[in-house]
Formats: structure tokens, C-alpha cells, sequence
């Protein structure tokens, strides 16, 4: 008799214990990004810096559920395969309970299936595909601006400028070659000559296909070097060496590669009054979270956010409120309160206005559902060299331009 | 219709840069010349030189960019010896059961040792040196920056002084016994075994100086020599395994197939984007009709 009570109470502490263990686990989330070559690792690096700093601000404030956050990494590398097995090895090893990230569209897409079909809740960071939200999937949502989107707001810019011809060099990636389809067809469309010379993303010397551009008479409106990598910095300092841009004829409109501020060490002067685009709100927009968030991240990395860093804090905390906001872990429960958030990050108030309960009206493209609608973008110009993207003159929306009115952009002095 | 000025701009343009991806490949050929060893590190031995070079010149601020060449072959001929004594010794000593399969795997794993190594130490964002010299250089319709002159210049001047050192000391007279007939240099009172560590150390120093030179014109990150790598094998295999002089002459003319290529190519969408396929063309043309390269050996 005596043995059988011990065994009983043995069996309950080993039962409590357990329970314990259980209760005391942390929730892990799997953030996947490229951080080592040959994906966008200059990127993928900052963006996880910033989960990091995530982490630990959800940690301090008592985690959620109780419990404590912890980040599961997953290096894609960029590469598409390697995505999906990292982010297979995420949901069936590590059991993360959400995934948040990407930074290539194609890397997002190769592995969209295995959110659906393990019913595991995704925010998408930085890929920009129109398919990646458009393809209507349950746990797939998406803070980051789509390709569309993008066109819409560029070509608009470009229109309003005034050019007739543009010159481009596009990178033979997912990204790139959607990007080039709906900005071919909207130059088209609005009657702007343009050339596109496609590029591997690793290509060192521009100068020959450059030197190529140099021969349009008149020159080029603009030169629109569609890089991502080191690959951006070069370009603009070959175009600038060979004297085609920018130049008091040809504005060169860089890729959001050229918000880091190696832009100014690899290609120096040759930056100045290059035109770039910020996924997110200009300075003067900024809200208490952005400054506070930023002032602690460039104290630590020497470095502020930008656009792409910001949405990879972002997609994190949201993914963490919506935890909390559901009460559990539950796939079901964790997509219902996405459906229904309304969280003030780093880059405005997230909402998913279109999903289970709302389907996305005929009137709105597919890629609507699951995303969020306010995301913007504005165009900025950096004046002087070494200055940070918050220093640079906003030229485009025109309700955020710093421009007299009817000047789309600062000219190169003659 | 392109006019001559345009086409002049852009041959010389290919040629500058030819004699970039030349030097590289030179110091491959060496060393697969004398250890009958495929280097797949290569890049990262350009990779390595283009870094050292950076933070010579930046971290021990006024140092001249051109001396940062000089410390960058420094560090790669002594990186490489040591690679060689520790790694690929024991194939010419017979102790390792299949040398082939083992070179490959051990100089593959170096090259991803070395890309995450640096990335971990000098971080994911890209590194410029200073230029060498402001302003650049203008003869009729061509333009060229300084820095792009200087470092095919000093490109240049590496590889005459390799072929002299080859053709005219003993030490490089040695080195081509060796890659010649191992045995028979051996039994004439050569030390292959030395042989292998310069021939290994130079051509990982040629990288280094390679990649220091570039450093101030395509700035390093730590994939920056992946494809240069890809390109130089196939400059080797043009030139001739093993052949200085057509490994010269074959980065030579890559780099100007490449420019020209990408200047006459009808459609501008597909001309940049092919730009590697026309020295591959080359290279199967030439595997075909002449398998030994330009200049090297029938077997």
C-alpha cells in the first residue's frame, strides 16, 4: 500500500513537472531571411537585427501568453529551394507556432504551399510579388508594398516628370523580371520610350551596356538601375563615371539597396541626387515608435532602419500581438486576430481589411487580400553626399513633396 | 548602326578588364600547373585580397591604396602556403586514398569556410577602397577612370614579372620541372614538395593582388569572387591548363568577347544578360576544335 502511494505521488510530480516544462516553453516564432550569400545578405542581416531587438522588448515586458519569444532563424540564402527546406524544417522540427519574413519574392512563393497545407500563419516582410497575397491563401498575410502597388506610385512620378525616354537595367530575379513586366507595359502605355537591358544580380562591370545607353540622341530621361546587392552601388558609379547619369540630363533612379549608407562608400559622389524609393513614411511622419525603435537600433548598430529592417520588426510584433490578442497558440485563433488587428508599429497602423469574413470586392485586384492596404512608399533625393535617407529632399507624393509645387525633382547643376 | 568611336570605347573598355580577369587566372593556372590541384577557393583568395587591401588602407588610415596591394599578396602567399603545407601535402605524400575527390572537397570546403568567415568578421554590407587616383583618362571617344588604368597597369606588370620569374630564375625553372615530371625533377635535386608551396603561394597571392585591385572599382563583399572564379576556369581551360602565357592571353580576350559582346548583340535586353554565354561559346569552340587551349600541351 505504502509503495502505491509513493508511486502516486510520484506520478504527479512527474505529471506537474511536466506541465511546468510545458507551460514554461517559450513560443517560437521562425524567421526566415537571407543571411549568407548569394542571397540579399546586406539586407537579410539588419532585418534580423531588428526581430532581435523585437525579441527582446517582448521579453522584457513579460513575453506573451506568460511565456517567453524566442526567434528560430532560418537562413533561405536567397535561393528558392533552400527557402523551402528551412521553412519546412521551421514548422515540422522547430514547431514554430507563426513565420515571419522573406526578403525575395521568389524565396516567398517556393514556399507558400507549406503555410497552407500546415495551416501555420505567415506575414510576408519584404516580397513584393503580387502572388504572394494574391493567391488567396488562409494564413498568408503581407505588410510590405506589392509590385503593382509600386508601379502605380513610380510610373505616376515619372509621368508627372515629364519623361519621354528611359533606360533601364533590370536584374534577371522573380522581383526583377515582375517589376520589369508592369513598368514595361505602364511606360508603354503612357507613350515613354524605353529600353530594358537585363543583368545577372551578380554582374560586376555595367560599363559596356552603359556606354550603350550613352548613344541615344538626346540622352536618356532617365536611367533606372534596378539592382539589388552590391550590384546598385556599382552601376551608379560606372553610369556616373562615364558621364551618363546622373547628370543635368538623365535622372538616375536607384533601388531601395541605396537607403544603407554604404551607398556612399562604394559609389561617393557618384550618389548625390540619385533618386530612391522608401517603403514606409517620410521623417516628418514619423510616429513615437519609429523614433524610439530607431534611436535604439542605430545605438546599437551604428545604423538607423530603413525601410526593409523596419518591416522586419514590424512582421514580428505584429505576429506577437496577434498571439497575445488570440489568447493562445492556435493556428485558427492566431489568423482570426490578424483578421482583426488594428496594432501602431514602426510604420503606421496595421489592418487586414480583406479576409475570411470580408473577401476582397470585385473592384480591388487580388492581391489585396490578407494585405495591408495603407502600406506607402515615397520617393526621396539625396542632395548631398553622405547624408542619411531621412536627411534627403521627399520629391514624391506631391502631399509629402518638399518641392515647389509643379518640381518633381532636383535637377543636376549644369 | 554603332559608329567606330562607340566600338573603340567599348574594346578598350573589355581590354582593361581583361587584363583584371587575366591576372586571376594566371595565378590558377599556376598552381594547377605545378600541383595538378583544381583550386575552387580561388575567388576566395580574391575575395580575402580585396579585404585585406580595404582594412590595410582604412584601419591604418594614410596608408596608400597602392601599398594596400602590397599587404594583401603578403597575407594570401602566406594564407596559401599554410593551406598547402596543412592540407594538400598529404596528396603528394600518398596519404590520402582518393587525392582527386579529396583536393576538390578540402579547397570547396575553404571556400565556404572563408565566405562565412568573412562574412561574420567584416560584416554583410559592401567595402570600397580608396581610388588610387581622382579623375581618369580621356583619348578621343575613350574615357577610362584612373583606378580602372592603374590596376590593369599594375596587372599587367605582375604578370610579365611572373612569366620572368618563371622562365629566368632557378626557383621558377624548378617550379616548371615539377610541373612537368614530378619524379624526374625530384631526382635532379628539386624539392617538389617546396615546389608545391611557392607555386600555391603565388598563385594565391596573384589572387589576393587581384582582388586589392578591383577593390577600389567593384568594391568586396564575400561573395565577390564567386563568379570571377567561374570566369577564370574558364580563362584556364581556354588558355591551356597550365599555361601562363595563355591564360593572358585568354582573360584577354574574354574580357573583350564579354564587352564586345554586350556591345553588338542586336537586342539590348538580352545583350548584358548573356554577357558570361559569350566567353562560354568561346570556350566550347575551343574545346572542340582545339581540347588542349590556345596554348597548351596535347596530352
Amino acid at each position: 500500500m505504502q509503495r502505491n502511494i509513493l508511486a502516486l505521488i510520484m506520478a504527479l510530480f512527474v505529471f506537474c513537472s511536466g506541465r511546468a516544462a510545458s507551460e514554461e516553453e517559450p513560443v517560437r516564432i521562425g524567421v526566415v531571411l537571407p543571411m549568407s550569400p548569394p542571397g540579399a545578405y546586406a539586407s537579410g542581416n539588419p532585418m534580423w537585427w531588428a526581430v532581435q531587438q523585437a525579441v527582446d522588448e517582448v521579453n522584457a515586458r513579460g513575453g506573451i501568453l506568460g511565456r517567453e519569444v524566442e526567434a528560430v532563424l532560418g537562413d533561405t540564402r536567397g535561393v528558392p529551394e533552400e527557402a523551402r527546406a528551412v521553412t519546412e524544417r521551421l514548422i515540422t522540427r522547430d514547431r514554430v507556432v507563426g513565420v515571419v519574413g522573406n526578403y525575395h519574392s521568389s524565396c516567398a512563393l517556393a514556399a507558400l504551399d507549406l503555410f497552407r497545407d500546415h495551416h501555420v500563419p505567415y506575414i510576408a516582410a519584404e516580397p513584393w510579388a503580387d502572388d504572394v497575397t494574391a493567391l488567396g491563401y488562409e494564413e498568408v498575410f503581407r505588410i510590405s508594398v506589392t509590385n503593382s502597388l509600386y508601379r502605380d506610385i513610380t510610373v505616376d512620378w515619372m509621368i508627372s516628370s515629364g519623361f519621354e525616354s528611359i533606360a533601364a537595367v533590370q536584374e534577371i530575379t522573380d522581383w526583377g523580371l515582375g517589376v520589369n513586366e508592369k513598368l514595361t507595359q505602364a511606360w508603354n502605355e503612357a507613350g515613354i520610350r524605353n529600353e530594358t537591358a537585363f543583368t545577372d544580380v551578380k554582374t560586376e562591370d555595367f560599363t559596356g551596356t552603359l556606354l550603350r545607353f550613352t548613344q541615344w540622341s538626346p540622352p536618356p530621361d532617365m536611367l533606372f538601375g534596378s539592382i539589388t546587392g552590391p550590384g546598385a552601388y556599382r552601376i551608379i558609379k560606372q553610369a556616373y563615371d562615364i558621364g551618363l547619369a546622373p547628370s543635368p540630363q538623365t535622372v538616375f533612379y536607384a533601388t531601395n539597396e541605396c537607403l544603407h549608407p554604404e551607398v556612399w562608400e562604394v559609389a561617393g559622389e557618384a550618389a548625390r541626387y540619385i533618386t530612391v524609393t522608401q517603403i514606409g513614411l517620410p521623417p516628418f511622419a514619423h510616429n513615437m515608435v519609429t523614433r524610439q525603435e530607431n534611436a535604439r537600433f542605430e545605438q546599437e548598430h551604428d545604423r538607423t532602419m530603413n525601410a526593409t529592417v523596419m518591416e522586419a520588426y514590424d512582421s514580428f510584433m505584429l505576429m506577437c500581438e496577434a498571439i497575445e490578442d488570440a489568447g493562445c497558440a492556435h493556428p485558427d485563433s492566431i489568423i482570426r486576430a490578424l483578421e482583426n488587428i488594428e496594432w501602431k508599429g514602426m510604420r503606421g497602423t496595421y489592418t487586414f481589411p480583406y479576409g475570411t469574413d470580408n473577401p476582397v470586392p470585385e473592384d480591388q485586384p487580388d492581391y489585396m487580400w490578407h494585405q495591408w492596404p495603407d502600406v506607402t512608399l515615397y520617393l526621396f533625393q539625396y542632395t548631398e553626399v553622405g547624408q542619411s535617407p531621412e536627411e534627403g529632399t521627399v520629391i514624391w507624393p506631391p502631399e509629402w513633396s518638399q518641392l515647389p509645387e509643379g518640381q518633381y525633382y532636383v535637377p543636376v547643376p549644369e | 548602326m554603332y559608329g567606330a568611336d562607340y566600338l573603340i570605347a567599348q574594346a578598350a573598355n573589355g581590354l582593361v578588364v581583361g587584363c583584371l580577369y587575366a591576372l586571376m587566372a594566371v595565378g590558377l593556372t599556376l598552381i594547377f600547373s605545378v600541383l595538378k590541384v583544381i583550386n575552387f577557393a580561388h575567388g576566395e583568395f580574391y575575395m580575402v585580397g580585396g579585404y585585406t587591401a580595404y582594412y590595410m588602407v582604412t584601419v591604418l588610415g594614410g596608408l596608400h591604396p597602392l601599398l594596400g596591394i602590397f599587404f594583401a599578396m603578403i597575407v594570401l602567399l602566406g594564407l596559401g602556403s599554410l593551406f598547402e603545407v596543412a592540407f594538400l601535402r598529404p596528396i603528394h605524400l600518398g596519404a590520402v586514398n582518393r587525392p582527386a575527390e579529396y583536393a576538390i572537397l578540402i579547397t570547396f570546403g575553404l571556400s565556404f569556410f572563408l565566405q562565412n568567415l568573412v562574412l561574420s568578421l567584416a560584416g554583410p554590407f559592401p567595402h570600397r577602397s580608396p581610388s588610387f587616383m581622382s579623375g581618369g583618362l580621356t583619348v578621343g571617344p575613350v574615357t577610362i577612370s584612373a583606378d580602372r588604368l592603374i590596376a590593369a597597369g599594375l596587372a599587367l606588370v605582375l604578370m610579365i614579372a611572373l612569366m620572368l620569374f618563371i622562365r629566368a630564375t632557378w626557383t621558377g625553372k624548378a617550379m616548371r620541372a615539377v610541373s612537368q615530371d614530378r619524379d624526374a625533377a625530384a631526382v635532379s635535386g628539386i624539392n617538389p614538395f617546396k615546389m608545391n608551396n611557392i607555386a600555391f603561394g603565388i598563385g594565391a597571392s596573384l589572387a589576393g593582388a587581384s582582388g586589392a585591385l578591383i577593390a577600389p572599382i567593384f568594391a568586396v563583399v564575400p561573395d565577390v569572387g564567386v563568379l570571377p572564379s567561374l570566369r577564370s576556369f574558364v580563362i584556364v581551360v581556354l588558355g591551356g591548363m597550365g599555361s601562363v602565357k595563355g591564360a593572358l592571353i585568354g582573360g584577354v580576350a574574354i574580357g573583350l568577347v564579354e564587352s564586345l559582346g554586350a556591345a553588338l548583340i542586336p537586342d539590348p535586353s538580352r545583350a548584358l544578360a548573356y554577357r558570361e554565354l559569350y566567353g562560354l561559346v568561346i570556350f566550347v569552340l575551343v574545346l572542340l576544335f582545339r581540347p588542349q587551349g590556345l596554348f597548351g600541351e596535347k596530352q
